[in-house]
């Protein structure tokens, strides 16, 4: 790897832990969900800083090529991250529908009391 | 909640203020002592309005939460209130009035926690197109297999429950958000409520669109599958913890 693309890599790996502590300030994130991503920009700026954990670990585990084996892992995270994120829309869906129906009744009820006292 | 009266009828509604003052003026014709519930899913006409102007009650949900959503609100505050029985009834005209009577008169035998209104077993002329008949025919295959008993019309819209019954539909979790169909029922009747289906008039819209159309019915016929298996699962794993 040559000393431009290092850098670029580790550029971009300063560039993610920064918008991502920036999102966590701002309240955009919050910590439990920040994590993934923290830990994804980490994984950026050691493979940048130290290319050979890449080499080393390809050999190992039988890869040829190691590039591929960082878009195997990348793909296999990024999947993880999606799964997280539907269970997560799911169970706020499941909230937001009970959330509302108790809402609509309340207000129901407040209209018909307002409709006793009226009449 | 009027006095002396133990069922209230539910109507969900999007979008029908074509059909729902002629339904509600039909079962206010039938001059039963029920109370008339129509939940306005998030409608964008005058739904909410013609409801109130024939003196009747209405649930609004602020925005549409699907047929099961609304149907579900409409439980729920039927087991607050304390009403031993829920009719659901759709808006669109396809059901006849009259049939709640003979739904009524089945539940309050006692023998019976869900009585099902089938568009065919026999009295009236219901056409469906070919997709549907198709989803219908395996739907009803599945439940014969699964729990034993013959369900000929699994997606009606026309159903009596007892408390028990929507009580648990009212619990969060237990009922769909869409549509309830094939895998509610197969989930009842594992559960041991018992299940009965009569012979209904089921008419044509008064006026407007069904929800199952087109390319949408295969979706839905995906979906139903696997919400069924996923039920199935689930009994299953419920019958080994009780065994374990």
């Amino acid at each position: 790897m040559s000393g431009t693309v290092k850098l670029i890599i580790f550029f971009l790996g300063v560039v993610f832990v920064v918008t991502v502590m920036y999102l966590l300030v701002k309240r955009k994130i919050n910590e439990r969900n920040s994590l993934f991503w923290l830990a994804g920009s980490l994984i950026i700026l050691l493979l940048a800083t130290t290319p050979d954990i890449l080499e080393i670990t390809a050999r190992i585990i039988g890869v040829d090529y190691p590039p591929t084996l960082l878009f195997l892992l990348s793909i296999l995270v990024i999947l993880f991250i999606l799964l997280y994120q539907s269970i997560q829309i799911s169970v706020l869906q499941e909230k937001c529908r009970e959330l509302t129906q108790h809402l609509a009744i309340a207000n129901f009820g407040k209209k018909e009391k307002r409709r006793q006292e009226n009449s | 909640m009027e006095p002396g009266t133990d069922c209230l009828i539910l109507i969900p509604a999007y979008n029908e203020d074509q059909n729902i003052g002629r339904v509600l003026q039909e079962i206010r014709s039938l001059e039963l002592n029920v109370d008339i519930l129509v939940i306005n899913d998030g409608s964008q006409d005058r739904t909410e309005t013609v409801v109130e102007e024939a003196g009747e009650k209405v649930i609004a949900l602020p925005y549409n939460l699907g047929y099961g959503g609304a149907l579900q609100t409409g439980f729920k505050y039927a087991a607050v209130m304390g009403y031993d029985y829920v009719l659901q009834f759709d808006a669109d005209g396809q059901h006849d009035s009259e049939d709640i009577l003979i739904i009524l008169d089945h539940l309050k035998t006692g023998s019976y926690d869900i009585v099902i209104g089938s568009r065919f077993l026999g009295r009236g002329s219901f056409k469906t197109g070919l997709m549907k008949k198709i989803a219908i025919s395996l739907f009803r295959f599945i439940i014969k297999v699964s729990t034993g008993i013959r369900i000929t019309d699994p997606t009606s819209g026309l159903q009596g429950l007892t408390r028990k019954v929507f009580c648990h539909y009212a619990t969060i979790g237990n009922f769909p958000e869409d549509f309830p169909d094939a895998d509610t029922l197969i989930c009842s009747i594992l559960s041991g409520y018992r299940v009965k289906e009569i012979p209904v008039n089921i008419k044509e819209r008064y006026s407007g669109k069904s929800m199952h159309v087109g390319l949408k019915t295969v979706f839905y016929l995906i979906k139903m599958l696997i919400s069924i298996w996923v039920v199935l699962i689930r009994k299953k794993m419920q019958a080994e913890v009780v065994i374990k």
